[in-house]
């Protein structure tokens, strides 16, 4: 807390610079490091035990390393000024209208689900109206259906909305997913990937028990990059990243060489449908070709999904050596989830 | 001193539940809309009760069935105790009178007044029911405990619609349901009791037309109400059994799937209710029919006498007796005696919330510009309360409570004012050395029965003359050292 404050005064801070927090253990960690160099912005960090790092591609971002359940709060209480959470932990950990906001929802790492668990050996219950009734039972036998999460708000308002009323949140350290073998607890609601620690530990999600469908998120300080332009627009920078390789993983380049008579007349053919005109229309350029015939290049950016289409296409109007690459990164003209971030924060 | 004033900003700037923060008008009026529905209701014989503010978390969940528990604020107490902040009063009352607290020959009739607190969710949230103005809400309703039957239940109808009326409310109207008919229709139709409650807990997504019903369906067949295909056989199978073969059947089946990780059930336990279950799961045809029949009836509402022939219809079409609407047509009866001033009556079997606890009769208060629940105020029968709060057996029970901060909103602007206190008041201004001689002044006329305040801050004929303004003061008097009084109107 004292070092985490000291740095707080630092010289790089105080002159603009930005603070991003990231995961520091568990499930995220791995995940959220590959995520940024992907996006351009590999975290180079001296030592494992250092919770500092730096990104060399921004200058004046620093990383802090803090626990994933802890990245929500270093934000809201002003500590960092942008972090990588999972969803999951943001919703848990979040204070309605509080200064921790969702910049942008949904970056394609970290995917899971909170769901609810009961032991296998529960044939009889498959549904939350099952646990529901099961919870009324065990009430009138004078016990109470214990719970092991370590996400008590949002499985608390899950159960409540689903009519399970009598239940005991159960303290938990370590693996949640032992409880039910260990004895202090019936029910487990835990973050699942693949679901096979649920299924090793005799235990299987309910059907209608996703309490919450989870991905890396980015967030940031209403406050600070309100109040501090400099930090706002290293910001800019990171959200730009981000958006341009999230553009760039649905889009492709197709490029082919079209016969035809002008460029016109290729262009016109290409745009005859839509998929193919892709994110601005094709380029259309004359190939000197030994063969003597009147050969175009065209290249083009189109959604991923397209492809097949746009492929065909091109095969259909006489296009021959059809090459798809990716791009690295997309720009577009304007970033759109740093608009936003503009309009929530008033500047916009 | 820093570290203080940032405390206090900060409490400024984030209201812990975005509480109601009344302006003197807005208190004024709810405050005059309290005193009249109280004075209307103690004339019809309901006596005040306060009860408290915080109570055990448990009296709630046992009443609603935790209807409201998502949206309670709980917490535990330095003692250990979960608590809640109410977010409602009939428990509280009901459970007074089991533990004898309200005394009183039956029927009792009792009336309550004052603030709920319910989370309300953000504004983009699926639990905000729209009704704004934050987590705590003024309301104000009344019991009728130990009476039962069409008479009782008239009475807490017409006093819940006639008492806006009394207060000038305009354009509100009573909407009628009943959960003991549309419940003895189901059992009619041959539904079990578990599929009641799930087919009733879907009225709502039923009115939605064909989609609705398609949704319905597919959480029937989720929870295990519409037996899948690979069960059937072996729910058949198990209905034709004997309770204690089929317990063996199942035992045979499914032992060896249950190992040691079971909790703290037992496998006799599991076979017991996973039987249960199966002889439970709707017959197909039935849950079928049900929903089809309830998608009907949902579809029916509107003045008793156009709507009632067209249910005495539908129960024929199905099969069912036309004599399940008795209650409908007592309780109609019953209020036929109550001058409703013009308020209009809509029949609708298909109102079916707080189908944890309600038994009979249940009402909404509806006006056309309030958009969401709660309305202006609702209420309805609950019989089996008293019994589910510790009570040796089940007395009958209605009630009904008005959201207070809605009825202001649709009130005229000028409700209220005329109540403000009419009498010329007077700000009595001290010159510089004569304060004693003000508030001497001002004691004065206070005993004379006339409103006076003290202006303490030094200001200027000018300056005073406005202030008295901005306050609505009429009456301006300045008091000198030498105790000589110059007044002024404003």
């Amino acid at each position: 807390m004292a070092e985490s404050r000291k740095r707080a005064s630092n010289g790089d801070r105080a002159n603009g610079g930005l603070r991003l927090a990231v995961p520091s253990d568990g499930a995220m960690y791995e995940p959220t490091l590959h995520f940024l160099a992907e996006c351009g912005m590999p975290v180079v960090r001296p030592s494992a035990r250092r919770y500092t790092a730096s990104v060399p591609a921004i200058d004046g971002l620093e990383v802090i390393f803090q626990r994933t359940a802890d990245i929500t709060a270093k934000v809201d209480d002003g500590n960092a000024d942008l972090g990588l959470v999972g969803y999951d932990r943001y919703a848990e950990g979040r204070i309605e209208g509080g200064d921790a906001l969702l910049i942008m929802p949904a970056l394609g790492f970290g995917a899971c689900d909170l769901v609810i668990a009961v032991p296998d050996a529960w044939v009889d219950v498959d549904s939350m109206a099952d646990l529901a009734d099961l919870s009324v039972e065990f009430r009138e036998s004078g016990r109470e259906l214990r719970v092991a999460t370590k996400y008590p708000r949002l499985v608390g308002r899950y159960l409540f909305g689903h009519g399970v009323n009598y239940f005991t949140m159960a303290a938990v350290s370590g693996t949640l997913e032992a409880a039910p073998a260990m004895g202090y607890a019936d029910v487990i609601a835990d973050i699942s990937a693949s679901g096979v620690t649920l299924r090793e530990n005799h235990l299987r999600r309910l059907g209608d028990g996703t309490v919450l469908a989870s991905e890396g998120v980015l967030i940031g300080s209403r406050t600070l990059l309100k109040q501090h332009p400099e930090r706002l627009a290293r910001a800019r920078e990171v959200i730009e990243r981000i958006e341009a390789h999230q553009a760039a993983a649905s889009y492709a380049r197709v490029a082919a060489n079209v016969q035809g008579k002008t460029e016109e007349e290729v262009a016109a053919k290409v745009l005859d449908r839509p998929e193919t005109a892709g994110l601005h229309g094709p380029t259309v350029a004359r190939v000197y070709s030994p063969d003597g015939k009147t050969w175009f290049s065209v290249t083009v950016y189109v959604r991923r999904s397209d492809l097949t289409a746009v492929v065909d296409h091109f095969r259909s109007v006489g296009g021959a050596s059809v090459t798809v690459s990716s791009a690295d990164y997309v720009f577009g003209a304007e970033s759109a989830a740093y608009a936003a971030l503009l309009r929530e924060l008033g500047l916009g | 001193m820093r570290r203080l004033r940032q405390v206090v900003v900060g409490l400024m700037e984030n209201h812990v539940m975005s509480p109601q923060d009344y302006s003197p008008a807005r208190w004024r009026r709810l405050v005059t809309i309290r005193e009249r529905l109280e004075r209307f209701l103690d004339r019809r014989g309901y006596q005040t009760v306060s009860t408290p503010v915080l109570e055990s978390t448990d009296l709630f969940l046992r009443k609603s069935g935790g209807e409201l528990a998502a949206r309670m604020y709980s917490f535990v107490d330095p003692s250990g105790r979960r608590v809640s902040l109410r977010p409602e009063f009939t428990s509280s009352v009901v459970q007074g009178i089991v533990d004898r607290r309200l005394k009183g020959p039956m029927p009792q009739r009792w009336q309550y007044c004052g603030p709920v607190f319910r989370y309300e969710g953000e504004p983009n949230d699926d639990s905000n029911d729209g009704s704004g103005g934050g987590s705590e809400f003024q309301q104000l309703g009344a019991e009728l405990v130990g009476a039962g039957g069409a008479i009782a239940d008239a009475e807490v109808l017409a006093f819940a619609a006639q008492g806006l009326s009394a207060l000038g409310v305009k354009g509100h109207r009573l909407r009628i349901g009943h959960i003991g008919v549309v419940n003895a229709m189901l059992d009619g139709l041959g539904l079990s009791e578990r599929a009641r409650v799930f087919v009733l807990g879907s009225f709502d997504e039923l009115r939605s037309g064909p989609r609705g019903l398609d949704g319905v369906r597919a959480r029937a067949l989720d929870m295990g109400l519409l037996p899948s295909e690979g069960n059937r056989r072996i729910t058949q199978l198990a209905r034709r059994m004997a309770p204690e073969d089929a317990e063996d059947m199942v035992e045979g089946f499914l032992g060896q799937g249950i190992d040691g990780v079971s909790g703290q059930r037992t496998p006799e336990e599991i076979f017991k209710r996973y039987l249960k279950k199966l002889r439970e799961a709707g017959v197909p045809e039935i849950v079928e029919k049900s929903l089809r029949f309830s998608q009907e009836l949902v579809a029916l509402f509107g003045a008793p006498q156009t709507v009632l022939p067209k249910l005495r219809k539908l129960l024929g079409r199905y099969g069912l007796d036309a004599g399940l609407l008795a209650p409908v047509d007592d309780l109609l009866a019953a209020l036929a005696p109550y001058d409703l001033k013009g308020v209009p009556v809509v029949l609708d079997l298909g109102t079916a919330r707080g189908i944890a606890y309600y038994t009979g009769v249940v009402f909404d208060i509806e006006h056309p510009r309030v958009k969401s629940a709660p309305w202006l105020g609702g209420g309805g029968r609950y019989d089996g309360l008293v019994h589910a709060l510790g009570g040796s057996r089940d007395v009958p029970a209605l009630g009904f409570a008005y959201a207070v901060d809605r009825i202001s909103d649709v009130l005229p602007a000028g409700f209220g004012a005329e109540e403000a206190d009419g009498a010329q008041r007077v700000l009595v201004v001290p010159q510089e050395t004569g304060v004693e001689q003000a508030v001497a002044l001002a004691e004065r006329l206070r005993a004379q029965g006339i409103p006076a305040e003290l202006e303490l801050s030094g200001r200027s004929d000018a300056e005073a003359a406005k202030l008295a303004k901005q306050r609505g003061i009429q009456t301006v008097m300045r008091v000198g050292a030498d105790g000589g009084v110059a007044e002024k109107s404003v």
